[in-house]
């Protein structure tokens, strides 16, 4: 699986835990807190996906990036795997 | 000190003070309901009253009545489940109540009685008493007076008018009374988000009524700077509080926000407002350790935060006094100095500050070990760059449990019955064995 996937499989299972009501297309232009999480979900993504795969870009970053979409989400792991 | 109502008596009749989304209230207006609010401050004189509404606009307007009638005013927050509001109407010998909820079995609810009312005249200084938050099994009342509860309520220099706060937080708490007390002290006038709709409505409507001031906690803010809205929202005024506030999130505010001023607030509700930071840095500078900034003393105690100031609350409402002998206040917080800045560090009970709300360790680990496959619980905060903190448990399977993913479905679904959304773990780790630490406790310490 890609990273795309990766991520969007681990937000379906959030939502499924939760109960929080995940819009069924996921894709780079939905916004984050349009997917069906809140923020305290979000957080929860980003804890899941530090031990899925091995680390956290937002403590990796210097400057501080939030994300808006689903797109910008994902490109911050890319920008900061090879680390 | 004046009654809430004189502020209002110095602006323009027409000078806007609270806006809904289905009104907008102008200071004579206010004045003329808390006017037709004469048989509640007669009801009330003296008496010891519950206000609980959730409707912030009608608490408002019942606060603002009820100041310098009741001789103690009891707030509480629109969503405290009902065991626990009379458990506080209990403890504080609440009397009587008002307000939009459904009942508050153990208190008369005051209701006009019919005949004409007369004027009652004023108590000189009604005890506000405020409800703190946080899953323990003893949230605490404590008590203020409105000169300290708004004694960093800068008033009107003439500018106020420019103003407009836009309000999250329930009013019936600590934050959101200090919001509006600064908007109604300072002749600004107080935008109140709909309860119900989700957070990008609330900020739609903050900007389609023209807020430009806003106090939030660093999760709120840093969900604002996601949620595309950041742009439509011309805030002069950003205040963060309620959570230790980040460097990231304070350079990300200031960078979205190139005309804000902004601050950080170091507040609680036992400490009173502490003071702010407006430096744009984390932390406060250890200077302010030798130099008290904004009348209030600071030193570190221990590795604790200890304040003393004319506004920290005298007492928890049980009478248990706050300020040591010398009117210092411990604040429970631990912090760190680097000898240039001081930094907050989390709380010395070990409290996991979740998006700003608070869980307490002993709470979760309960819940845990309430489940039979359970051998031992540990659980502690791991740090969050979104929500400050989030809470991780470490469970110990008992011997012979079987598939550990079906545990912890079960482990998720029982803590989702018995805690609140934020208490429940967002990491749960099988481990062999807890570490216990030099005195023998569990380690929660990472």
């Amino acid at each position: 699986m890609n990273l795309e996937q990766i991520i969007f499989k681990e937000i379906r299972q959030i939502a499924v835990e939760t109960g929080a009501a995940v819009s069924s297309e996921l894709n780079r232009d939905t916004k984050v807190f349009e997917s069906g999480l809140d923020s305290l979900g979000f957080a929860v993504l980003v804890a899941k996906l530090e031990e899925t795969l091995g680390y956290d870009p937002f403590v990796r970053m210097a400057e501080p990036i939030y994300p808006v979409t689903l797109g910008e989400f994902v490109d911050v792991y890319a920008a900061h795997e090879s680390q | 000190m004046n009654r809430l109502r004189n502020w209002l008596k110095s602006r323009a009749a027409d000078a806007p003070v609270f806006i809904t989304s289905g009104t907008a209230l102008s200071s004579s207006d206010v004045l003329d309901r808390i006017d037709g609010l004469r048989w509640l401050r007669q009801a009330a004189a003296n008496k010891v009253v519950a206000v609980w509404s959730h409707d912030p606009l009608d608490a408002l307007i019942l606060m603002m009545a009820l100041d310098g009638a009741a001789r103690q005013l009891l707030l509480l927050p629109a969503n405290t489940i009902e065991e626990r509001a009379l458990d506080f109407a209990r403890r504080s010998g609440c009397t009587h109540w008002i307000g939009d909820a459904h009942e508050l079995p153990c208190c008369v609810r005051l209701v006009p009685s019919g005949l004409a009312a007369t004027d009652t005249p004023d108590i000189e200084d009604t005890q506000w008493v405020l409800t703190t938050s946080g899953t323990t099994s003893t949230p605490k009342l404590v008590s203020h007076n409105l000169a300290a509860l708004a004694s960093t309520a800068k008033a009107d220099t003439g500018k106020g008018y420019s103003y407009c706060w836009g309000l999250l937080y329930d009013p019936a708490r600590f934050a959101g009374l200090q919001v509006a007390l600064q908007a109604l002290r300072g002749g600004s006038a107080l935008a109140l988000a709909p309860e119900t709709v989700p957070f990008e409505e609330q900020i739609d409507f903050f900007a389609r009524v023209g807020v430009n001031a806003l106090s939030a906690t660093p999760t709120l803010w840093r969900k604002l700077l996601m949620s595309g809205r950041a742009k439509y929202l011309p805030l002069k005024v950003v205040t963060l509080g309620g959570e230790i506030a980040d460097q990231k999130v304070l350079t990300a505010v200031q960078s979205e926000f190139p005309q804000a001023r902004v601050r950080h607030v170091y507040a609680s509700t036992e400490a009173g407002v502490g003071f702010s930071v407006a430096d744009g840095l984390e932390g406060f500078p250890a200077a302010w350790l030798n130099v008290p900034p904004q009348d209030v003393e600071i030193k570190i105690s221990e590795g604790e935060l200890v304040l003393r100031s004319a506004r920290t609350a005298a007492a928890y409402h049980d009478g248990r006094t706050l300020r040591d002998s010398k009117g210092w206040v411990a604040t429970g917080d631990r912090v760190e100095s680097d000898g240039t800045r001081v930094r907050f560090v989390g709380r010395l009970n070990g409290a996991i500050n979740v998006g700003g709300d608070k869980v307490f360790p002993e709470a979760v680990e309960r819940v845990l070990m309430s489940h039979p496959s359970v051998a031992a619980a540990v659980v502690r905060g791991k740090k969050s760059a979104f929500s400050g903190a989030l809470v991780e448990a470490l469970v110990v399977p008992a011997p012979r449990q079987g598939d550990n993913a079906v545990l912890r479905r079960d482990l998720l679904e029982i803590c989702r019955m018995h805690l609140p959304k934020h208490a429940v773990p967002a990491l749960i780790r099988f481990v062999a064995a807890i570490e216990a630490n030099s005195t023998g406790k569990q380690d929660r310490s990472l």
